[in-house]
């Protein structure tokens, strides 16, 4: 299992350009691994533009349901569980 | 060549900030006046937004090499004591009025503040103050600090210019808190006609607040943000934002489940994109510091 921390990574979930390097580090971990452990310890809240180019890309390259079983997302909050779900579940509805 | 001198209305808030911008663009018709000069002789009441946009204004005309000067500020009125008390006259004229002046412990004075100091502010500052103040938790107020992420943001995005002025005060007996964020770039409707042309002012805000409509200046941009700020503050917060921009006004409120939109046309002016937020206090959904887990 690979594991991730956002704020090692990049040091918060606020901008599109922390989003892109997150979206590196997830594309590579499931390219290699079957699940990828994120932590957001440290950090409370995620941005819209920070979610849709770290996760809601991968939806290109994978489905909502494969990356509902290989990413594991832990030490969290609320807004940013929320931010996550919706806009994950919201783009891949459209695309269905 | 006479100086302009414009006067700030008696009470500075809603319609009257376009209007006072308005009056200063009337100005401009042959060329930006080399100096100009703000009459605080009438003012008896502002309110934040009024703090910020007048703020944002005058940052806005020194980007057209126009010198402002004050004029009767230093006139005793509830409203200047309360503009020297916000810090205002300690960043447009390098001192406060009155030695005395300090933030009142309602507010986070007015700060100017570039895109990336902007989110390390807000969770620094902004958040462990607001939590003070209402007698909650940190993580109560999260979806809030990133409401006002997603304006930062929107402002990196969609100006030249990476800056942005906020101001925020706790209204106790309105059970309310409101936070003005501003800049003084190109405006919604002109960027919004970047992509749809043709577009009225208001027409192109609303079109700017739809989910999913973008001007994809940016990779992240999937026209998610404002309909965030909206649904967040309008629909689960029941509170209301307003976003002055180029020559209109829309105030969005809740009417039943629903975000009204309430149009105001040709209400004078505002520079770049002023945007209100009123929280109401009393249904902020109370959280739990705990971390938790994503369940999918």
């Amino acid at each position: 299992m690979v594991a991730i921390s956002i704020l090692d990574i990049v040091g918060g979930a606020d901008t599109s350009a922390q989003g892109d390097l997150v979206h590196a580090k997830l594309t590579e971990g499931l390219r290699s691994s079957g699940e990828i452990l994120i932590s957001f310890d440290g950090v409370k809240t995620a941005t819209s533009s920070f979610v849709n180019t770290s996760f809601v890309k991968l939806l290109e390259e994978w489905s909502l349901d494969e990356l509902k079983r290989r990413l594991r997302v832990i030490h969290s909050t609320r807004q940013i569980n929320d931010m996550i779900k919706s806009r994950l579940e919201r783009v891949s509805m459209a695309h269905a | 060549m006479t100086v302009p001198v414009i006067a700030l209305p008696a009470q500075f808030r809603g319609l009257t900030l376009s209007r006072l911008a308005g009056d200063v663009v009337a100005h401009a018709k042959n060329g930006w006046p080399p100096e100009l000069i703000f009459d605080f002789g009438h003012l008896d009441f502002i309110r934040p937004a009024g703090v910020v946009f007048l703020s944002n204004l005058i940052h806005w005309l020194h980007e057209q090499h126009t010198t402002v000067k004050f004029q009767n500020a230093t006139r005793t009125s509830s409203a200047l004591l309360y503009l020297d008390d916000s810090l205002f006259f300690e960043q447009h004229c390098g001192a406060k009025v009155r030695a005395t002046a300090s933030p009142r412990g309602t507010t986070r004075p007015l700060k100017k503040i570039a895109h990336r100091d902007s989110h390390a502010w807000l969770g620094a500052d902004l958040v462990p103050w607001l939590a003070v103040q209402l007698r909650i938790t940190e993580a109560s107020l999260y979806p809030f600090k990133a409401c006002a992420s997603e304006l930062f943001n929107n402002i990196q995005d969609h100006t030249r210019y990476d800056i942005g002025s906020i101001f925020v005060q706790h209204f106790p007996r309105e059970n309310g808190i409101n936070i003005c964020v501003s800049d003084f770039g190109l405006g919604i409707p002109k960027k919004v006609r970047e992509k749809v042309a043709g577009l009225s002012d208001a027409a192109a805000i609303l079109k700017a607040v739809e989910e999913g409509f973008t001007t994809k200046s940016q990779p992240g941009n999937q026209g998610t943000g404002l309909d965030y700020l909206l649904k967040t503050i309008v629909q689960a917060n029941g509170g209301q934002v307003t976003i002055y921009s180029c020559e209109s006004i829309v105030r969005f409120d809740r009417s039943g489940t629903i975000i009204k939109p309430y149009v105001f046309n040709n209400v004078g002016f505002c520079p770049g994109t002023t945007i209100e937020l009123n929280l109401r206090t009393d249904t902020i959904e109370l959280l739990p510091e705990e971390s938790e887990d994503l369940q999918w």
